[in-house]
């Protein structure tokens, strides 16, 4: 099984039987590779991301350290968005500690950042002091932000997915409101500037709809009406895959079967620069099929419905 | 070795004993001898050391002669003559630095006016063959290569060099080519010694002495040296699919 570089590199140089290294530089070969990583990736549209819109307290930001504490206890409300997927599929609750200096809050470490957070509560609970207010730092998340419409692809954080370089397409994008996921109708740009964004910024509201601009990695999405608040944004994304490095230290984000497609693409590639184009077509050609053929072994038809019946 | 190979030498000449002097002097013979040493060492690429240099800040070019390949006196090589890949060390471990050809790295490695220095990244080889004698010995004219971009930091590099053995002098002088490629330098010092004759005669023995003779043994070297099993893939190897490889028509070479 293919998971890095040098495995995708060796079966690329036995495919040219290059294993002397004769005429192609390994460095080389790995341009090809990546190349071919994005190709696999693009057409099969295998590395699909959720943006997430629930997380982890990270830190907690204190704006008023309060007066006369001696016992402090950090009060962090339960999870109010919980992932449904795991390690935490009901969210896990965040735990903090407080320090104090003279009496005032000095410092709060988050020992657990729980999981499942979205817009949590931190107090601080003491028997004597009191006036502290504190502001809890999250884990990055999509969001609708007080008036902004405009959102590059580019600004999605992809940290929590190694191996993912960027977000080439998004099919889907679904709002958070009032505890319900709806996902936004879609419209051509050139639809929703005559028919849709009337208002430049005077309206605001929860967004009913939306629009792609910008192409590719450099893609952008308007979302109108221009929101009033902060919202969870869920997007469903294709992602391109990061380049792998001859340090071999760039993992995998392309999942099986896909990544035995790689190599044929890549020796195509290379036949190129051999100058050798019957055998770059024929590996063409094999990347084609395989490709095609890796997709439908992955994705078995199923019936909408086992009864027949909506 | 140096008294084998003369012996042998005087051999082919049919100059057995004392009679050698007649026409080729001790002096000559072990001239001959020592260049074809050199030329067997260079076509058979069959004296292999993992060489060592370190990097100085900021410095990209490096010369084969200042590699530290051993103690000639004890190794019996001499320098380098071509380096197959550069490793640096890293951690625990070593990493490999990608070679380009010059005219690649002098455009896209070189076409910086303001270089950022770090980690050696790519190299390539700048002056070719071995270390060259007289005032070009202190540049990079010889055999050298260059390293990019430029070392922030003291790394040493780990050559996977071809080199060449210190001439012998004497008998008791370490010879560093390996069996069976010994086996071809006599007649390649024959063949030397043959072309310095001058007649008609001995330069077609010349001839028959390089092509039918040294070059077979030099084959013979090669081919005893690889295993019998996956031969292709040990190098010097001809790929019996080189043809179809290239799309080109032909077969096993």
């Amino acid at each position: 099984m293919i998971t890095d570089a040098f495995e995708y590199l060796k079966q690329t140089q036995r495919f040219l039987r290059e294993q002397k290294q004769e005429f192609e530089n390994p460095e080389d070969l790995l341009v090809y590779v990546n190349r071919a990583r994005r190709e696999v990736a693009g057409r099969t549209q295998c590395i699909r991301r959720l943006t997430p819109i629930s997380g982890q307290i990270v830190s907690v930001n204190i704006f008023n350290a309060g007066n006369g504490y001696t016992a402090p206890t950090v009060v962090i409300s339960p999870p109010d968005f919980p992932s449904g997927t795991l390690p935490d599929p009901n969210g896990r609750q965040a735990v903090g500690t407080a320090t104090i200096v003279n009496g005032q809050v000095n410092d709060i470490v988050i020992n657990d950042g729980g999981n499942g957070y979205f817009n949590p509560v931190i107090t601080i609970s003491d028997p004597t002091g009191t006036g502290a207010q504190v502001n809890p730092v999250m884990s990055p998340l999509n969001t609708l932000n007080i008036g902004q419409e405009v959102y590059n692809f580019s600004d999605i954080y992809l940290g929590n997915w190694p191996g993912v370089d960027a977000v080439h397409a998004i099919k889907s994008a679904s709002v958070i409101y009032a505890n319900y996921r709806y996902s936004l109708p879609m419209y051509a740009f050139s639809v929703y500037q005559a028919r849709v964004r009337q208002y430049p910024f005077q309206y605001q509201y929860v967004p009913a709809f939306c629009s792609q601009y910008g192409q590719g990695v450099g893609g952008s999405f308007y979302a109108y009406p221009i929101p009033s608040q902060t919202y969870q944004w869920e997007f469903d994304c294709f992602c391109l895959p990061s380049d792998m490095k001859l340090d071999n230290s760039i993992p995998e984000a392309i999942p099986q079967p896909w990544t035995d497609a790689v190599p044929y693409f890549a020796a195509s590639l290379a036949m190129m620069e051999l100058q050798n184009y019957n055998a770059a077509k024929f590996y063409g050609e094999q990347f084609d099929k395989m490709t095609l053929g890796y997709s439908s072994y992955a994705r078995p038809g199923r019936a909408v419905n086992p009864y027949g019946r909506y | 070795m140096l008294t084998a190979y003369l012996k042998q030498t005087r051999r082919l000449l049919q100059l057995p004993g004392t009679q050698s002097t007649s026409l080729y002097t001790d002096a000559d013979l072990t001239d001959f001898i020592n260049i074809a040493r050199g030329q067997v060492a260079g076509e058979g690429e069959c004296i292999r050391v993992q060489g060592t240099i370190p990097t100085v800040i900021n410095q990209q070019p490096y010369r084969f002669q200042d590699a530290n390949v051993g103690v000639p006196a004890t190794t019996g090589v001499q320098a380098i003559i071509n380096i197959r890949s550069v490793h640096y060390v890293a951690g625990s471990g070593a990493l490999w630095i990608p070679p380009r050809p010059w005219s690649w790295f002098s455009l896209y490695e070189q076409n910086n006016a303001v270089p950022k220095p770090g980690p050696p990244r790519t190299w390539a080889q700048f002056g070719q063959g071995a270390a060259p004698s007289g005032v070009a010995n202190t540049s990079v004219n010889g055999g050298s290569f260059y390293i990019s971009p430029p070392p922030d930091d003291v790394y040493q590099l780990n050559l996977n060099a071809v080199c060449y053995p210190i001439p012998l002098a004497a008998d008791g002088d370490v010879e560093a080519l390996p069996y069976f490629w010994t086996d071809a330098v006599p007649f390649f010092a024959a063949y030397f010694a043959l072309m310095s004759a001058q007649t008609n005669a001995r330069m077609a023995d010349a001839a028959q002495m390089y092509k039918g003779h040294y070059e077979e043994f030099m084959d013979r070297a090669r081919k005893q040296s690889n295993s019998s099993t996956g031969r292709w893939q040990y190098d010097q190897a001809g790929d019996p699919a080189q043809g179809p490889k290239m799309g080109i028509k032909g077969g096993a070479q």
